[in-house]
């Protein structure tokens, strides 16, 4: 066998692991047994007086095999409530610490296969997955050569909305409904990660350590697929490696480790408006309770917020933080690279995104100020309204915007949905990229071609070719600078820089486009 | 200064078509390559390298790289020719 049909089986043998391991992964989640003791519920319950409260009705849920999920969630919900109705308003679970205890009871009450095999069926499933992954990615090295090579993206069905790109999108909707609000269903999955969170921080795993654990593993994976894919661009290069390192270092790794600390769990780059709850009155009270280092905290995201974004923004773009920094974005360029052609490039679909990321990013300064107003005055002023609020944006724009619709819908609407529709600090960063920046993407005089490569692989559903036809200069609000376009370009008409703002619009420039001219300009 | 042909790099319309028009010298195009350079942000650069080539085989017309690389060297240029 030569050298290249060696290449070819590792990948296909990558393709049948990473089947085997999801169907793994997802048959680990389906299989469920419980069998609560008494023993179960007192280490679970943490609070003393909580448990007091639960104990007497324990009969209700221990001794007996629980086959179904449904039936055990809605006992221990049942004797929870019933607890709850005996308590104080100050020394009630409320249905925060009621969701903790039971996740908990259900994590230590699993019966059948997975007790005792965990670390058996973590290696079997995720860490499996990721070996098949890289088995599938790695050959590429080999098998491609260094530059640009979209070919075929229309004719994959999972890059096509094809039937696996849409099975796939399924999947994710239904993970992210899972995670947010059924998380109890997938306690199976939990418990594979308990290991490794107990390592980290000593704690037991939530739904989001399962949850930084997938997302940090898919921007690793698949940022190993963006390296090798664009390794002809140093530009990429970095760029890949900045979100890598900022996901793994800053959104995964240190807030667990502040929480082994006994600190607060903070991602320091996770910054206000997209970090929504930064100005919760818990949120500052816990920055406020925990010394300087909290203190650090609390000044360096208003700092970064308030004086950081624009400052930045106005040296390099909004780039810095989209297509460098940020989670989402993160994600979105590694894990969404196969579907940036999918972005919407309609006029339709730019109107529409500027009224819904703007409107956003209203309510989120709206909602923020009522959260101030009313914790400065001892949440007197507006009462109940300002948690109504929270939990409205909550749950329409922090989870199923930015989560369910965000990612689930890479296979349909492309890899920056949340970015470009949804996120209200992209709208922040783009007001300030376009009215008071350096930042452009140069069009090189009359080279363009009218390939339209540009224009497809923008995932942000710019009309890249538009400008560049004109020989005109790309500023536009929700560019976040990821360097595709210029990357495709046939021509290198397209170049990402920052320069004085006087003239970066280059306008008007339709036409003037020369080497002896075809002059227009209206 | 004719025309050019650059072997892969990107070198920036604007500039090179002034340097057309003005009809500068191999010598002083190659001095302030650095202004028409548009390869993408974090490549290698070159300059060094042609401007060292150059003087290797012309020791007799021996150049140096005017450092005014980027975009505000462009700017200064082009509002140079303009006026």
């Amino acid at each position: 066998m030569n050298k290249l049909n060696i290449l070819k089986t590792i990948r296909f043998a990558g393709i049948l692991f990473f089947m085997i391991s999801m169907f793994i992964f997802i048959f680990v989640v389906s299989y469920s047994s419980f069998y609560v003791t008494e023993d179960i519920i007192r280490e679970s319950v943490t609070e003393e007086h909580h448990l007091a409260a639960i104990l007497p009705m324990a009969e209700q849920v221990t001794g007996k095999t629980y086959d179904s999920k449904r039936e055990i969630i809605s006992d221990l919900t049942g004797i929870m409530e019933k607890a709850d109705e005996g308590l104080s308003n100050d020394e009630k679970m409320w249905s925060y610490s009621q969701g903790v205890y039971r996740m908990n009871i259900m994590k230590k009450s699993v019966t059948g296969f997975l007790p005792g095999n965990e670390f058996l069926f973590l290696w079997q499933t995720i860490i499996a997955g990721c070996i098949a992954a890289l088995m599938f990615i790695l050959p590429g090295y080999w098998l491609r050569r260094p530059g640009i090579d979209n070919d075929g993206v229309y004719h994959r069905s999972v890059s096509n909305r094809g039937w696996i790109g849409i099975t796939l999108g399924f999947m994710l909707v239904a993970f992210y409904i899972f995670i947010y609000w059924y998380p109890e269903y997938i306690v199976n999955w939990i418990i594979l990660v308990d290991p490794i969170s107990m390592a980290i921080s000593g704690n037991p795993a939530s739904q989001w350590f399962l949850y930084g654990v997938l997302y940090t593993l898919a921007i690793l994976v698949m940022g190993v697929r963006m390296l090798i894919r664009y390794r002809h661009s140093n530009y990429h290069l970095v760029r890949t490696g900045s979100v890598m390192f900022f996901q793994l270092g800053f959104a995964f790794l240190l807030p667990e480790i502040l929480v082994a600390l006994n600190k607060p769990y903070y991602d320091f780059k996770d910054l206000w408006p997209l970090n929504y709850d930064f100005f919760y009155g818990w949120q500052i009270d816990q920055f406020l309770q925990s010394g300087s280092l909290g203190m650090f905290m609390l000044l360096s995201g208003i700092g970064l917020s308030l004086v950081g974004v624009p400052v930045l923004t106005y040296f390099y773009g909004k780039r810095w933080y989209c297509s460098w920094v940020c989670g989402c974005g993160g994600l979105a360029e590694t894990l969404g690279d196969p579907f940036r052609h999918l972005s919407d490039k309609t006029l339709k679909a730019w109107k529409a995104e500027r009224w819904i990321v703007h409107g956003v990013l209203v309510l989120v300064v709206v909602m923020t100020l009522a959260t101030l107003i009313n914790y400065f005055s001892g949440y007197q002023l507006l009462g109940n309204l300002t948690q109504q609020l929270q939990q409205w944006y909550g749950f329409f724009i922090g989870a199923a915007f930015a989560g369910v619709i965000g990612v689930g819908f890479y296979p349909w609407m492309g890899s920056r949905v949340w970015c470009r529709f949804g996120c209200p600090l992209a709208a922040y960063l783009g007001l300030v990229q376009r009215f008071k920046s350096r930042f452009r993407i140069t069009t090189n005089g009359g080279q363009c071609i009218s390939c339209g490569n540009c224009s497809t692989y923008c995932e942000m559903g710019i009309d890249v070719r538009w400008y560049a036809q004109r020989g005109q200069n790309i500023i536009r609000s929700s560019c976040v600078g990821c360097g595709i376009c210029a990357s495709v370009c046939p021509r290198g008409v397209l170049r990402l820089e920052n320069g004085p703002e006087e003239g970066r619009f280059n306008e008007p420039a339709a036409f003037d486009l020369s080497e002896d001219k075809v002059k227009v300009n209206f | 200064m004719t025309g050019f042909n650059v072997l892969g790099m990107r070198l920036r319309q604007a500039v090179c078509e002034n340097w057309i028009l003005d009809g500068v010298s191999v010598t002083s195009a190659l001095e302030h390559l650095g202004e028409a350079v548009f390869d993408p942000e974090l490549f290698s650069k070159h300059e060094n390298a042609i401007v060292t080539a150059w003087n290797e085989a012309n020791p007799a017309q021996r150049i140096t790289l005017k450092k005014k690389r980027g975009l505000y060297g462009v700017f200064q240029f082009l509002n140079l020719q303009k006026a």
